[in-house]
């Protein structure tokens, strides 16, 4: 048994009123003339058993009365089956993925999940707390008649969320309702990659009751993929995407709104869509926005696919040899591909590429560290002279792996290519970076804590920063001192330093719907599709649901662009014919590990399971009618 | 409209009109009236007939021919019924002074006014009344008298105060009993917070002089059914003995026990041959009027 106002337990210390009344009844003080008391004398002289066990009687009952009450103020819960359903604290998982937005019927299925939820509301009572939890984490607590009224306003989102985390969630809110009796009821689509996640709920004790719903047969066509080639358009490019379709489609691809190609593609599976690349030149500059569509079908969702683009003429680069080969080598590589140009040193837009100690360098540069320790003083007078606030300290030539900068273990820019770029780099000689503003080594010491502009640290000490108009690296890019320039994303990277950090191209980010982004200092708006602007105060955000182009605008200016597209998993909506229901219920149990998970039939044996799993009632009324039986007895029992 | 009759009001209300004297007047006139009306119509001190000897009847008195001829020995009643000798025992103990609530008649009250009515019903019979009130001793005697200054007498000694603190019941029937030197009645009015036995064995003393022997219980209604007023210490006035109870938790059984007394009181009274009744202060005068003044055991009135 367990209470729900535990406090109002203490009302049961009066049970000794009664008692004490009772007990004290021989010492009342009041007295009442009576000629008749040899009646009374003789009364107590013939009855006094009866009378003893009459005041016990009446004693017994006049505690049972208070207990009664007492038990009954503190709520307490118990499990009586078949009396209906004790008070539930109720945590609803409510799939919103993208997929429920499949029509059929003329109704959508989120429609037919969200009518689930208002029947299982509908059997509540005042007693009873619930919270709905959406996919994309969303959670809404109140009264029933609140939580119907917010059911209305939800509708499918723009990608496939995250049930293991939203039943992670409710698991959590269940719990706290205690000591209501905690159940999670998850209504989903059904859907084969609901769960599609490699980490498994722990609901524990709490009972989990799974729903999930077919649908009829669905023949879904879907653009799968989106991207220009390559990042910057100078200004002609490619887009590359990828479409599949239970038959034959038709597809259009838009640049700014006009459309700039069209074409026709055959049928082809979620999992080996057909892949296409068109070649495509912009007449504007600037980012872009594209779209790749097909015709509309049962999940309008993922019919259209966005990508965007920026337009311009490429980065240009000074490089000298102090930066080493293959620094040298890569940048050639992308001035080839035409990806850069080569500019003079000191001309407008064009970046410098050397080692720290070059001489007469000129902002924005890419520096990186000498390869003789002797040159350490030069170097350092150059980083003085362009006003760079790090100096490089004394060598240290210990194998470390490097580590791209983060904060309480998550990094501290999740959309720059550098966390691949860094993270786990060998580094084998090193000059540790120290923070130096004011001009002496002495500032720092090794191991403070990392600072904002710290892209990488290795063994504890910064050694790959960026600033205003610099990138610097705490080793010569060779590789006896470290692996960095053997790595893959080494020329990716370097192109993205130039471009991005010390040219003016801004960033593309591409992420999905509720995702999570951090990293975006600098960013004071966010352009949605239709041109509102949306401010943040903050270096993270999460990713609208709405599919689209958002861009990234400081100030009035547009630094770069957010493209929002669904998970393409969540347009393989194949095998959610009614019959795979249930597989599909199978396929989530596997990732919720608990003592009681149940998958439901039918909606009627769902909403059954759940309160099933709260069998009871509250011994409010029945403690209530004890106590008034008792009073009631006790009234009978004192006028006979 | 037929007026109503002063024997069957409210007591309270009918001692409130008026003072002792008038308030005899007004139920004996009522309560005449009634009996013309009843079917005990016709009763008459005319009455004469023969009742069984009893010890102690005067010999002189004794039917010898029907002694002869039926070898019954019975007495010839009707030359003593023309002026029967009666006399009033009164009780003015403290615990007649007690009432339940205060727009209630106290016992002696209630008990004096209807003493009173009796009192005034037989001097009209011309018959001889007397008085005794008592409470440990004997307070005040007014010997039976049937001349016309006597109602005056009865008046002047019901308007002396009450008595003291316990009552001898027995006592004063048997001292009452002496002060009627013929065969007559002694009508005992009190509430009996005695113990029965004494008070039977004195009746049986009188009924053995050839006195008829009436006793009135007067009760309080809260002494029947017990006062609601809460958990208290109960006292009574008289021996200031203290009994704590809760009338809702003793009620019942209290209930039982005054009744089991009373069925003792009529048992024991009854067996020395003594009539018994029992009137509640609230009740009208008329009821125990009936009791007192009634058919007695041969027929006849008071």
């Amino acid at each position: 048994m367990a209470f729900l106002a535990p406090l109002f337990l203490t009302l049961a210390t009066l049970v000794g009123v009664p008692l004490l009344v009772h007990l004290l009844r021989r010492k009342v003080g009041r007295t009442v003339d009576f000629p008749a008391v040899r009646y009374l004398t003789r009364m107590e002289q013939e009855h006094s058993r009866d009378l003893k066990l009459r005041h016990r009687l009446l004693l017994l009952l006049r505690i049972l009365a208070v207990l009664a009450l007492a038990l009954a103020a503190a709520r307490p819960i118990a499990k009586l089956a078949g009396l209906g359903h004790a008070p539930v604290s109720l945590a609803i998982v409510l799939d919103n993925s993208m997929s429920t937005g499949i029509i059929g019927n003329e109704r959508s299925v989120f429609d037919s999940l969200r009518a689930d939820v208002r029947g299982l509301l509908s059997d509540l009572s005042n007693d009873d707390r619930a919270w709905i939890v959406t996919a994309d984490g969303r959670v809404i607590g109140g009264s029933a008649p609140s939580l119907l009224e917010a059911l209305n306003g939800l509708a499918p989102l723009g990608g496939r969320g995250d049930l293991a985390a939203a039943t992670r969630r409710a698991v959590g809110l269940a719990r706290s309702g205690s000591p209501r009796a905690p159940v999670v009821a998850i209504v989903s689509d059904g859907q084969r990659n609901a769960f599609a996640t490699d980490s498994v709920v722990n609901a524990g004790t709490v009972p989990v009751v799974v729903l999930a719903h077919g649908t009829g047969s669905v023949r879904n066509r879907a653009v799968l993929a989106a991207r220009a080639e390559p990042a910057r358009w100078t200004p002609s490019g490619t887009v590359n995407f990828a479409i599949s379709a239970p038959d034959s489609a038709d597809w259009r691809l838009l640049l700014d709104g006009r459309t700039v190609a069209r074409g026709a593609v055959a049928s082809a599976p979620v999992g080996a869509p057909v892949r296409l690349t068109q070649r495509l030149a912009s007449n504007s500059t600037g980012w872009v926005r594209g779209k790749v569509e097909v015709d509309a079908d049962a999940l309008r969702a993922d019919d259209a696919r966005w990508f965007a683009v920026r337009v311009a003429s490429p980065p240009m680069v000074a490089v000298r040899s102090e930066g080493g080969p293959f620094l040298s080598a890569a940048l050639s590589t992308l001035v080839e591909e035409k990806r850069l140009e080569r500019g003079a040193e000191g001309a407008a837009r064009s970046v410098t590429v050397a080692g720290a100690d070059a001489a007469g360098v000129r902002l924005p540069v890419l520096l990186t560290a000498p390869l003789d320790p002797v040159r350490i003083g030069e170097a350092n007078r150059t980083l003085t002279r362009l006003g760079i606030p790090w100096r490089f300290g004394a060598i240290a030539r210990n194998l470390v792996l490097a580590r791209a900068a983060s904060s309480d273990g998550a990094p501290l820019d999740t959309t720059a290519a550098s966390v691949s770029v860094f993270e786990g780099t060998p580094v084998r000689l090193r000059y540790p970076l120290v923070y130096s503003p004011g001009g002496t080594t002495a500032a720092t010491s090794a191991g403070a804590p990392a600072i904002p502009d710290t892209l990488a640290t290795a063994g504890g000490s910064a050694w790959a920063v960026a600033g205003e108009g610099y990138v610097l690296i705490g080793s010569p890019l060779e590789p006896e001192a470290t692996e960095l320039p053997l790595r893959a994303a080494f020329v990716p990277w370097v192109l993205e330093a130039l471009s991005r950090r010390l040219g003016e191209d801004g960033r593309l980010i591409e992420a999905v719907p509720g995702e999570h982004i951090a990293g975006l200092r600098g960013v004071t708006g966010l352009e949605s599709p239709d041109g509102k602007i949306v401010g943040t105060n903050s270096d993270r955000l999460t990713v609208p649901n709405e599919a689209g182009v958002y861009y990234l605008r400081r100030q009035a200016a547009r630094i770069g662009a957010l493209v929002v597209n669904p998970e393409p998993e969540e347009s393989d909506v194949v095998g959610m014919g009614q019959g795979a229901a249930d597989s599909a219920v199978a396929a989530m149990r596997t990732h919720i590990a608990g003592r009681d998970v149940t998958p439901a039939t039918s909606v009627s044996a769902w909403r059954t399971l759940v309160f099933d799993r709260a069998a009871g009632h509250g011994l409010l009324l029945p403690l209530v009618a004890l106590a008034l039986a008792a009073l009631l007895a006790e009234a009978w029992l004192a006028r006979h | 409209m037929s007026q109503p009759r002063a024997d069957q009001l409210d007591p309270t209300v009918l001692a409130a009109l008026g003072h002792l004297e008038l308030v005899a007047r007004w139920v004996v006139d009522g309560f005449v009236t009634g009996m013309h009306r009843s079917p005990r119509k016709g009763f008459s001190v005319e009455f004469a007939e023969h009742r069984p000897y009893m010890p102690g009847d005067d010999l002189r008195y004794l039917d010898w021919r029907i002694a002869g001829r039926a070898d019954r020995w019975v007495v010839k009643q009707f030359e003593e019924e023309t002026n029967a000798r009666a006399m009033l025992v009164l009780d003015v103990s403290a615990s007649m002074q007690w009432t339940s609530d205060p727009a209630r008649l106290t016992k002696l009250a209630y008990a004096e006014r209807l003493a009173a009515a009796v009192a005034l019903l037989l001097l009209r019979q011309r018959d001889a009344v007397g008085l005794v009130r008592f409470d440990a001793t004997l307070r005040h005697v007014v010997p039976p008298r049937s001349q016309r200054t006597q109602w005056r007498r009865l008046m002047a000694a019901f308007s002396e105060p009450g008595g003291g603190n316990s009552s001898d019941v027995a006592g004063a029937l048997l001292q009452a009993g002496r002060l009627v030197r013929r065969p007559g009645f002694v009508v005992l009015l009190s509430d009996l917070l005695a113990d029965p036995e004494p008070v039977a064995d004195a009746a049986r003393t009188l009924r053995a002089r050839g006195h008829e022997v009436l006793v009135l219980h007067v009760m309080d209604p809260a002494e029947r059914d017990f006062p609601d007023s809460g958990e208290a210490r109960y006292r009574d006035p008289e021996s200031k003995i203290e009994v704590p109870a809760s009338p809702s938790d003793v009620r019942t059984t209290y209930q039982a026990t005054v009744q089991e007394a009373l069925a003792e009181w009529r048992a024991a009274l009854g067996r020395a041959g003594a009539r018994y009744a029992v009137a509640m202060t609230d009740e009208p005068f008329g009821r125990p009027l009936r009791h007192l003044v009634g058919v007695n055991g041969r027929g006849a009135m008071i």
